[in-house]
């Protein structure tokens, strides 16, 4: 695991995970706190260059690249996995954390990757790995959802497969680096549309807000912050400046929002957006200046921590109240209060108030959107702005925490409550002092998000669609259904092949079986018959035919032998005679 | 912690009037500030807070319309797939 200076952070936590199974007790606890902690480490004392290059198969493989872009993406993983791994403390299964451990060290291993090969051997253990993360929590629909999750993200990854087997055909090597937009084929589009289904690109997004809401409260966390982003940076890496992320991003942010608002649980709610927030950084990829890649990851950085935080208090209400359904929900401000404070903080971040780490970073892509010439996805942006102090912000604080209804339940555990106090930390701390986001950027910065207008400019947006909520709080009040979206397609198909298979193939095979029992037993029956009676009278004829014969001959013969030498001499003297005379009258 | 809500949520109305009032402060402080951008919207006078309340007010109604219209669904609709 040693290279020089390097120690691969992803393998830290892969072999880390196996000793999981034989502790016990607070040391199996301490024992993965430390293991992500020392990731954390392992990442501030990490110097950029390349390590770990394998020549296998004649094929050179890089596990090590550290550059900006890679450091900037190694620290928010391995911060949100101590976080991640401290709210899902209290989990008794082994086999959760060993997933979680695996899920988070194939991302960070696919975040250092610098050739296709690794990079699609990690990609597919990550899908591996973090289905355990839903399945794990046991119900029907889990199970199910997590089949769903897991068949499109192999699809996904065959993507990228063909992709990157295509290209090596065409260029004759795995390296992973910038595809200029003007020279891209037909390989580096089947490599995007895989990259781009696990960020969840509209229309390949479904996946997202079907299987995230059946996770376990713990996995839901590690989930939200790390498929989707990798993604991200696999995109920023190989396909910035593409003209369709830019137009799919910005529709990404408002189609979020929009279902957001529209959703009743309280984690789906969260769920879509993620899709609208990935959207921002899918834009800000696409539109491929230095300050929107800054903004993107910036907002990786931002939304990994708040998102995370966010999940994390939607887990804590479904973990004392048994369901984050908001019209189930409400009033929960007189037991959570603590959950209730550090959710509204992730809110606030989400919703982009100055102050908070949401501020800084979105703001970034958006004003890198105006000022690239794009006023119209400028624009489109800041609805989502909109739509997301609207729905995370307003709608289900307004539902599940104040209002009335819900019972009385006790305060999250108090790991819970201090990986989202932590989490709240980082959200007030980036925003307080952005420039320590901003020193991880890969490129240099010449923003200031704390002038005057920019500040007025969010507080009026924000304030004024808050003063429109509390008009319209009624007609947003959640209810209890569920909204169609696109994996409608393949969960209808599954469905209705399903219903075809149980009514039109189970009656084919019905039919057949009976005509083959009334035409071909009896044919076979027949037939069986025949050979039965032709063995016995034919064959059995020839053979019993021929043994008789022998049996006669042998009986003749026998015959012939009675034992007396003077007789045989005198029989075979009377056959030579015989013979002679026959010989001489010739 | 929780008595401080308790003492905000009695005070409801309080905290609506701070709030009403904070935001016509927000449109007062613009007024003094000289805005500098590439497009005419971001140089008008409370553009942005125009484009939240006609934003917030399309969001609301196109999306809670369009569910109702044929997205909605009972929630055992796909009957487990």
């Amino acid at each position: 695991m040693v290279d020089g200076e390097f120690i691969h952070p992803g393998f830290v936590f892969l072999f880390g995970s196996l000793l999981i199974p034989l502790l016990k007790g607070w040391l199996k606890r301490a024992y993965l706190l430390a293991i992500s902690a020392l990731s954390i480490a392992l990442v501030a004392t990490m110097q950029e260059g390349t390590y770990w290059q394998i020549d296998w198969l004649g094929v050179r493989m890089v596990l090590g690249r550290v550059d900006k872009l890679s450091l900037c993406f190694l620290w928010v993983f391995t911060i949100m996995a101590f976080l991640g791994t401290l709210y899902g403390l209290h989990r008794s299964e082994d086999g959760h954390h060993v997933a979680g451990f695996w899920y988070i060290g194939s991302s960070l291993g696919a975040v250092l990757a610098g050739d296709y090969l690794s990079l699609f051997t990690f990609w597919e253990l990550m899908a591996c790995s973090s289905v355990f993360l839903i399945w794990y929590r046991r119900r029907p629909e889990s199970i199910r959802a997590g089949f769903r999750y897991l068949m499109v993200h192999v699809f996904g990854g065959l993507c990228l497969f063909f992709g990157m087997v295509f290209r090596y055909w065409q260029v004759g090597d795995f390296t992973f680096g910038p595809i200029p937009p003007g020279s891209a084929g037909v390989s580096d589009y089947l490599i995007l549309s895989g990259f781009a289904l696990n960020a969840a690109v509209v229309p390949l997004h479904a996946w997202l807000p079907d299987a995230y809401p059946e996770a376990t409260v713990e996995g839901a966390v590690l989930l939200s912050a790390f498929t989707t982003k990798t993604a991200v940076y696999t995109l920023a890496r190989a396909f910035s400046g593409y003209e369709v992320l830019a137009l799919l991003g910005t529709l990404m942010t408002v189609y979020g929002v929009f279902y957001a608002l529209i959703e009743n649980d309280m984690r789906r709610v969260l769920a879509y957006h993620i899709v609208s927030q990935v959207g921002y950084m899918v834009a800000g990829v696409g539109i491929g200046t230095a300050m929107t890649i800054n903004g993107a990851c910036s907002h990786a950085f931002a939304h990994i921590i708040y998102k995370g935080l966010l999940f994390m208090g939607a887990g804590a209400v479904l973990y004392r109240m048994g369901t984050c359904k908001l019209s189930e929900l409400g009033g929960l401000w007189r037991w959570m209060p603590w959950t209730m404070l550090f959710y509204i903080i992730g809110a606030v971040s989400i919703s982009g108030f100055p102050l908070f780490s949401g501020f800084v970073s979105k703001n970034m892509t958006v004003s890198g959107a105006f000022d690239a010439g794009r006023p119209l996805l400028g624009i489109f942006m800041e609805l989502a702005a909109i739509g997301t102090f609207l729905s995370v912000g307003l709608k289900v604080t307004a539902f599940a925490f104040f209002g009335e209804g819900g019972k009385e339940v006790k305060e999250a555990p108090w790991n819970m409550l201090l990986a989202m106090a932590l989490a709240s930390g980082i959200c007030l701390f980036i925003g307080i002092y952005p420039h320590a986001l901003y020193r991880l950027l890969p490129f240099e910065v010449e923003y200031h998000p704390y002038e005057v207008s920019k500040v007025l400019e969010v507080l009026q947006l924000l304030g004024f669609s808050g003063l429109v909520f509390f008009i319209l709080k009624e007609k947003l009040r959640p209810e209890p259904k569920i909204n169609l979206d696109l994996d409608f397609s393949y969960r209808m198909f599954t469905k209705y092949f399903m219903a075809f298979d149980r009514r039109v193939i189970a009656l084919l095979d019905y039919l057949l079986g009976e005509v083959w029992k009334v035409v071909g037993m009896r044919g076979l029956y027949g037939g069986a018959e025949a050979s039965d009676s032709f063995d016995r009278k034919a064959i059995d004829g020839v053979v019993d035919g021929m043994a008789y014969g022998v049996r006669t001959i042998g009986d003749r013969s026998r015959r012939l032998q009675w034992g007396s030498l003077q007789g045989y001499i005198a029989l075979s003297t009377a056959i030579a005679l015989l013979a002679l005379i026959l010989f001489a009258l010739e | 912690m929780r008595k401080v809500l308790e003492i905000l949520i009695r005070g409801k109305v309080y905290v609506r009037d701070i709030c009403l009032l904070a935001l016509l402060g927000l449109l007062i402080l613009e007024l003094p500030v000289k805005h500098h951008g590439r497009f005419w919207f971001e140089r008008t006078y409370g553009f942005w807070s125009l484009f939240g309340i006609i934003g917030a007010f399309v969001l609301c109604k196109a999306s809670k319309g369009i569910a109702h219209l044929f997205l909605s669904r009972g929630e055992d609709y796909y009957g487990g797939w």
